[in-house]
């Protein structure tokens, strides 16, 4: 039940007033898309934040040092995610400002949270807050001393510094910090890291057949059709059939030792822009080479990056290997066809949450037939620039919608119309269906394979209703799924 | 001094006690701080976000804008959102950092308000006080917008405003409406609901009520600005159990009627002496306690029961009705240890994880926010009776 409250003078829906936040994309200006005003944050919420990503190293304990409302998000997060064994906080007051001892206050609370665990992490993640960096207190000093304590603890300095997101956002500066207890190794040349991403690269991805991952068994329940197997090493031109690569991610590690070994690896593969900061990070302290895999839904570039991968790699892939791309592409085509017929006449909208490139899925997705008609973003990357201006062309009627403007609190929530298929939990939220791909930054999902599988998820949408309250609002998708993995692995 | 917590939570700070008070009534509401506020507040304390429309946003504060005090920012963007929004009243107040750089919300309202024409409150709130005096601040300030009466309209019948209810303390289960019914019962005229199921305008037309009745210490700073304006008496207590509920009604009757002067507790205080050796502990919302208290007493001869209230920012008068503020992890699980029950938000059991089966839950979302807000019981009038029989009884 939506209510209306008590808003004399206004109306819900702010389009009736002709106050509509949404623009055509070819009035939209890339660089600066919407005013910069209040924030509102809607009730979609499978985005993860800081504390959902620390999780993700196997054993490791999360410390916040935090005024009570900065402390509240992350802890009721612990609960939710049953992870509360894993989080402990210092949870400071005026008091404590005022007296100026906030660098021992933390080094003798870590000590007192560590000495009283029965069981010592593998790692502790100690957070600090806007408060502290903008009250000067000697950080390195508590980073420096809290690890000297526990000398067999390995101490990654953490930061929640909302404040300063202009400069690091949270979520880059998380991923960086993320891999700081990974040190150098031998460099096993036939190992390579898949960096900055809260899922699985889903187990079907044509990525592991390119790295020959399969081979050694990494390819249990994957559903993929044995037809489609690939000889890697073919592939690849190598005949030595010592080809396969162990790739390392953290969502399906399960022992710190793993995470560790991550040191090893030849190369780091990301495919979001933002954990470039990351890699660099890794080549600079592990001698690691970062290479990207920008997540889009071009086929012609996606092919274009996997032979560049591959040639990267040291193992590039033949110029005959065209039919096997094709093989993959009329894969993904045949998925998109079917999703078209499902979705019918509805309207598709994305949001920037779902996937790191929504204007190159929006591309892809005209091209194919669908009805794209919006768009929900804050922002777009600069390497969207190009698929911007050619939505600007040739689909000028695509409306832009931001995520966060307070004028979306009012926005319309019921349009009229066909109905839409959204995809994203945003644009679930803000288009009022119950046809949607819950899916949050990329779902893991990439390259041909990624887009048959999202293909699928889109038909799936088109056909079933699902309810957005019930779904949407849950915090960090599957992270809670990750944690119950780990706690079993990690329980004797 | 709540330094180290290794297992339990934290209450809903005062920022976010300012939301949920001013939440259904159509004002404009602005939390200064970077962008983490807001979605704490809205996914974990305010359960009315997904299906009920409110214009409650932050700010989004940046290092440059801390670091210059620049508050034209905040001033320009609270002004465009008036415009856009048309709200009845604007409230700012702030988290951590504001604090810190000594940001004045007094200041930044008075320009606001001078330049949109709408009534603008600023809230000296921290991000460390507890929800309590974030929403006890928010009710109070409205009292101000209420307009002078211009004669005593106040005509002896017995008219009460409920004073203190936010889904912080009383979910969404039905207890406010329960609590209508159950006065409306007894005979009484229930005049407005200070912050739910109501509106603004119900709510500044309520000086005409006889009494107030505070249900919650969120409400006690309303009913002291509404004594002072308007010399409405009011009763602290919550109508939970079936004496308590009678002595509450009573003492409503003889307020309405006569004795206007004074303001009445609708519970024995009891010195912390008293409490040492209780075989009962409850921790959680002080008047709600006081009340859970009293009915063990009068009506299961429970004699003593130690009550904490572990809320920063306590009123003091809540805290001389013997509700004992206790924050610190250690000191709070040796209280547990020492009684024989625990009355308690489920969190609490993990600083006893093998001693569950002592603990008697008690959601509170305050405390643990949305997670366990399904099971929040309804504890108004002989409801609690029932509730405490059947925790008796170990079904709870």
């Amino acid at each position: 039940m939506l209510r209306d409250l008590h808003f004399p003078g206004s109306k819900l829906k702010n389009e009736a007033q002709g106050t509509d936040p949404g623009i055509r994309i070819a009035d939209a200006n890339i660089k600066q898309l919407f005013p910069e005003g209040l924030v509102y944050s809607s009730p979609a919420r499978g985005t993860w934040t800081i504390a959902h990503t620390s999780m993700l190293i196997p054993g490791s304990h999360q410390i916040f040092v935090c005024p009570s409302c900065c402390l509240r998000g992350v802890v009721l997060s612990a609960e939710e995610m049953g992870a509360m064994e894993r989080f402990s906080m210092l949870e400071f007051t005026d008091e404590h400002i005022l007296k100026g001892d906030l660098e021992s206050m933390i080094i003798e609370g870590v000590t007192e949270i560590l000495l009283e665990m029965e069981k010592k992490p593998t790692c502790v993640l100690l957070y600090t807050s806007c408060v502290q960096h903008f009250l000067n207190i000697d950080l390195s000093l508590v980073y420096r001393e809290s690890a000297a304590r526990f000398p067999d603890i390995d101490f990654i300095d953490c930061y929640m510094l909302p404040t300063m997101r202009k400069h690091f956002t949270p979520e880059k500066m998380q991923w960086r910090q993320l891999y700081r207890a990974v040190q150098p190794l031998p460099v096993n040349e036939k190992a390579v890291n898949f960096i900055g991403s809260y899922y699985a690269i889903d187990a079907d991805c044509e990525l592991y057949d390119l790295l020959g991952v399969r081979e050694e068994g990494g390819d249990a329940g994957t559903g993929r059709d044995a037809g489609q197997a690939v000889d890697s090493d073919a592939l690849s031109g190598d005949s030595s059939g010592k080809a396969g690569f162990t790739v390392r991610q953290l969502p399906t590690l399960e022992r710190y030792e793993e995470y560790k070994c991550m040191g090893e690896a030849l190369a780091n593969i990301y495919f979001n822009p933002v954990i470039k900061f990351a890699a660099d990070d890794m080549e600079k302290r592990l001698g690691q080479k970062g290479i990207y895999l920008p997540a889009l839904y071009d086929f012609r570039e996606i092919e274009r990056c996997e032979r560049l991968l591959t040639k990267e790699l040291g193992r590039p892939i033949p110029d005959d290997a065209r039919a096997w791309f094709d093989t993959l592409r009329y894969g993904a085509e045949d998925a998109l066809l079917k999703a078209k017929m499902a979705v019918g006449i509805r309207e598709i909208a994305i949001d920037g949450a779902a996937v790191t490139r929504p204007l190159s899925l929006a591309k892809m997705l005209f091209k194919q037939g669908f009805r794209v008609t919006r768009v929900y973003a804050d922002a777009f990357l600069p390497e969207e620039t190009e698929d911007f201006r050619w939505l600007a062309i040739h689909a000028p009627e695509i409306r832009i919608y931001p995520m966060t403007d307070s004028r979306m609190r009012r926005a319309d929530r019921k349009p009229e119309g066909p109905g839409f298929v959204a995809i994203g939990q945003k644009a679930t939220y803000f288009t009022g269906t119950r046809h949607f791909v819950n899916l949050v930054e990329n779902g893991g999902l990439y390259g041909f394979r990624g887009i048959r599988r999202l293909a699928e998820l889109i038909e799936d949408a088109a056909k079933h209703e699902k309810d957005p309250g019930k779904l949407i609002q849950i915090k960090a998708l599957g992270c809670t799924e990750n944690c119950a993995r780990l706690s079993a692995v990690m329980t004797p | 001094m709540r330094i180290v917590k290794r297992v339990l939570s934290t209450y809903s700070a005062d920022n976010f006690g300012v939301c949920s008070a001013l939440y259904e009534l159509g004002g404009l509401v602005v939390m200064h701080d970077a962008s983490g506020c807001n979605s704490t507040y809205n996914t974990h304390d305010e359960p009315r976000w997904y299906n009920m429309d409110s214009l409650v946003f932050i700010s989004g504060l940046t290092e440059k804008n801390a670091i210059f005090g620049n508050d034209d920012k905040l001033i320009s963007d609270l002004v465009t959102a008036a415009h856009e929004f048309h709200p009845r009243f604007i409230a700012v107040c702030g988290g951590p950092l504001p604090h810190i750089i000594g940001t004045d919300f007094r200041a930044v309202a008075k320009a606001v308000e001078r330049q949109c024409g709408i009534p603008t409150f600023g809230f000296q709130t921290n991000g460390m006080d507890s929800y309590i005096s974030g929403a006890g601040q928010a009710l109070e300030a409205l009292v101000s917008m209420m307009p002078e009466r211009k004669d005593d309209t106040n005509t002896g019948s017995a008219k009460v405003n409920i004073l203190g209810v936010t889904p912080l303390d009383f979910s969404m289960n039905g207890s406010v409406e329960e609590l209508r019914k159950l006065l409306e019962r007894k005979g009484f005229k229930v005049g407005s609901t200070w912050a739910m199921g109501d509106d603004l305008d119900h709510l500044l037309k309520s000086a005409d009520a006889s009494v107030n009745l505070v249900v919650s210490a969120v409400g006690l700073r309303a009913a002291a600005a509404m004594e002072k304006k308007f010399g409405i008496p009011y009763v602290v207590g919550l109508p939970a159990g079936k004496k308590v509920t009678e002595r509450i009604a009573d003492e409503l009757r003889r307020k309405a009627v006569c004795d206007r002067e004074h303001i009445e507790y609708a519970a024995e205080s009891q010195s912390p002496e008293q409490c040492q050796n209780a075989d009962i502990l409850i921790i959680g919302e002080p008047v709600q306690s006081l009340a859970i208290r009293e009915t063990l007493s009068v009506s299961f001869g429970t004699e003593h029961t130690r009550i904490i209230s572990p809320m920063h920012g306590l009123p003091k008068e809540i805290i001389s009705l013997g509700c004992e503020k206790v924050e610190l992890e250690d000191e709070l699980r040796e209280a547990c240890a020492s009684a024989k029950h625990v009355i308690a938000d489920p969190l609490y059991a993990r600083l006893l994880p093998n001693e569950r089966d002592k603990f008697i839950f008690l959601p509170h979302v305050a405390y643990s926010g949305r997670y366990y807000e399904n099971e929040v019981p309804i504890l108004i009038g002989e409801r609690l009776d029932r509730w405490i029989e059947s925790a008796m009884a170990g079904n709870l």
